[in-house]
């Protein structure tokens, strides 16, 4: 019974031996010398083993005969087998034999002394799984750093843009409207630092009514309509208030909701200024040009209105002439009102010679202010010509009551328009004898080496200080026009007939004790 | 002996109707034109004048063109030309411009002048 049993027992041990998926062998270990293993020999091997390994009847066969050079190949897969028959104590491991093409994972035990067995499967799929998997996990690895430095490239160039427009770029979230990106402008234009606006909203950093404007157009932006806002007054730390042009952008998310808002601001603070400068350019120059149309056209007007009105004083001043000559020569001999007649024509003549003058000087000022004083250059005897001119002036002399002393060096010659000249004396003559309160008049000439001087000097009311540049302007008179009559032309044609001969002219005064006029007159020779 | 005549060219007729009668007062015969044109019409047809008085501006032909028009006639050559004007013209190139007369025109010197070449 126990025979039958332990045979019986034997056989269902052999048969599970034989249809074991796993291998199993069973071997005894050979030591040297030094009792160190040094080979084994199969002494029990089932088909499984057979199978995982592709070794056929290794039985009664040493494994350095079965694969040769494994134990040099892999020195640990002796040292285990040999450790574990001769400790006694089991161990597994997984090992790669190559040769085999087989990934071991082998439970070894130790049923007899100097011998083991060793139950083991081929775990090459499983192996092949992890390496596979290790690899995607690698090459996901490698590609989440390709990645990630790429995306810091991108920061990088992107912030280095943002960074580097000149516009203020600022995000905010959609949710809570806190900055959560500003680039450098922004930094520069609001003078507030990047890490102290972050997470704060515009309530933080603006007054409230400018606040609530930013606020209330951002809540438009993100419900849907991108935003230009032209004219944006802004008020900043560092630069007080500034005029943005800005533009609000709604950035959405995958989902296609808005999640942030993008807001690009230009600082037009200086354009605006620049242009509303160039507009009041544009306006003080169309008045410039307006004023000079109207300075023209009065020009224009003076011109032909002096014209016209010296055309019949010609003829006039003939005719009464004329009536005159032949009064006196006799026409009227012995009407009783003759001499009368006589004195009145006389009177009309030098009416007519004031009206003369004050229309010629009003031409003479149109003919300035157009360039057209042109001289007529011709060899003038400077003394000549002020007693010419003093002898004209005769009867305004007498009717004035001043008296005229008039000194001059032997000769006095020059180059110069005689007419013009004529009329230069005249006027200070004709304002000296005005304004000279019946005192005498002295005038005088003197010759330096290259010029001469003419001076007229009066006793009479003066000039004050204050007056004494405007006089020589246009209608720049110095006495009221209720007192003295006259256009306050003179001064301006006489200087402007010294300063075309290239001379000066001055004056010197104390108010109430008389005026001196100096014109100074290069030669000309 | 009877004194010559004097050619007054001025378009202004106030002014030529004046120097007319200003001139045949003192026994002047008087040619007149009122312009260079008429003037050139004029001096054609009639015994030449003892002087001529010629204002600058007026229209058809002006003073200059008149006084360059005669100048290149021969037969006009000996003619004293004075030109009446209210400018200081310079008409230092011209030969046969014996002066300017200014206006307004001072009639005690103008008939001097015709004295001078008419008698």
């Amino acid at each position: 019974m126990a025979e039958v049993s332990r045979s019986e027992s034997e056989h269902h041990y052999r048969s599970l031996y034989e249809n074991l998926t796993d291998g199993f062998v069973f071997c005894k270990m050979i030591f040297d010398e030094q009792n160190q293993p040094v080979d084994f020999v199969y002494l029990d091997v089932n088909q499984a083993a057979e199978k995982l390994t592709g070794l056929q009847n290794i039985a009664g066969k040493r494994v350095s005969e079965v694969l040769p050079g494994i134990t040099n190949l892999y020195p640990q897969f002796l040292e285990i087998h040999g450790r574990v028959a001769k400790t006694g104590n089991p161990e597994t491991f997984e090992m790669e034999i190559k040769p085999l093409n087989l990934w071991l994972s082998s439970v070894v035990y130790s049923p007899k002394r100097d011998h083991f067995a060793a139950i083991f499967t081929d775990i090459s799929k499983k192996k092949q799984a992890e390496a596979e998997r290790r690899n995607t996990q690698y090459e996901l690895e490698r590609k989440v750093l390709e990645r990630t430095a790429e995306l810091e490239t991108a920061q990088i160039f992107a912030n280095s843009v943002l960074d580097n427009i000149p516009d203020m770029i600022f995000v905010k979230d959609a949710k809570e409207l806190r900055f959560v990106r500003l680039n450098k402008a922004a930094e520069e234009l609001l003078g507030v630092k990047r890490e102290e606006l972050l997470g704060k909203n515009d309530y933080d950093v603006f007054p409230k009514a400018e606040a609530d404007f930013f606020t209330a157009k951002d809540r438009d932006v993100l419900a849907g309509k991108m935003l230009d806002i032209p004219e944006e007054p802004i008020q900043t730390r560092s630069r007080g208030q500034r005029i943005l042009h800005t533009k609000k952008i709604p950035i959405y998310g995958t989902h296609g909701k808005a999640e942030y808002l993008l807001g690009i601001s230009e600082d037009i603070t200086e354009k605006k200024e620049a242009e509303k400068n160039r507009l009041l350019l544009v306006a003080a120059e169309t008045a410039r040009i307006e004023a000079e149309k109207a300075v023209r056209l009065r020009d224009d007007f003076i011109s032909i209105a002096s014209h016209e009105l010296k055309t019949p004083l010609t003829p006039l001043k003939m005719q009464v002439q004329l009536i005159k000559r032949h009064l006196v020569s006799g026409v009227l001999a012995g009407h009783p009102k003759s001499s009368e007649l006589i004195t009145l024509l006389e009177s009309s003549n030098e009416q007519l010679n004031d009206l003369t003058r004050l229309v010629n000087d009003v031409l003479d000022v149109s003919r300035i202010r157009v360039g057209q004083l042109v001289l007529d250059i011709n060899k003038v005897e400077l003394d000549g010509l002020v007693q010419n001119v003093l002898n004209r002036l005769h009867s305004e002399i007498v009717r004035s009551g001043c008296s005229v002393n008039f000194r001059t060096d032997a000769s006095v010659e020059g180059r110069w328009d005689r007419i013009r000249l004529e009329q230069a004396i005249t006027n200070l003559m004709t304002n000296a004898l005005k304004y000279g309160r019946g005192a005498p008049i002295d005038v005088q000439l003197d010759r330096q080496n290259e010029s001469v001087s003419i001076t007229v000097q009066d006793y009479g009311i003066g000039i004050e200080k204050t007056d004494q540049i405007r006089i020589f302007e246009q209608f720049g008179r110095a006495a009221t026009i209720k007192s003295f009559s006259g256009l306050g032309l003179g001064l301006y044609i006489t200087r402007e007939i010294v300063v075309a001969h290239g001379g000066t002219i001055s004056v010197e005064s104390d108010p109430g004790n008389g005026a001196i006029f100096k014109i100074v007159l290069p030669t000309n020779l | 002996m009877n004194p010559k005549s004097v050619l007054v060219i001025e378009d202004d007729p106030a002014i030529r109707e004046t120097l007319r009668v200003m001139l045949e007062m003192e026994n002047y015969p008087v040619l007149h034109a009122a312009n260079g044109r008429e003037a050139l019409d004029v001096l054609s047809q009639k015994t030449l004048p003892g002087i001529i008085l010629v204002d600058l501006m007026m229209p058809v032909m002006n003073g200059w063109e008149f006084i360059e028009a005669l100048e290149k006639n021969k037969q006009f050559a000996g003619i004293p030309v004075f030109v009446v004007t209210a400018f200081s013209e310079n008409m230092g190139n011209l030969p046969q411009v014996q002066g300017v007369i200014k206006k307004p025109i001072d009639i005690d010197s103008l008939l001097e002048r015709v004295k001078q070449y008419c008698g």
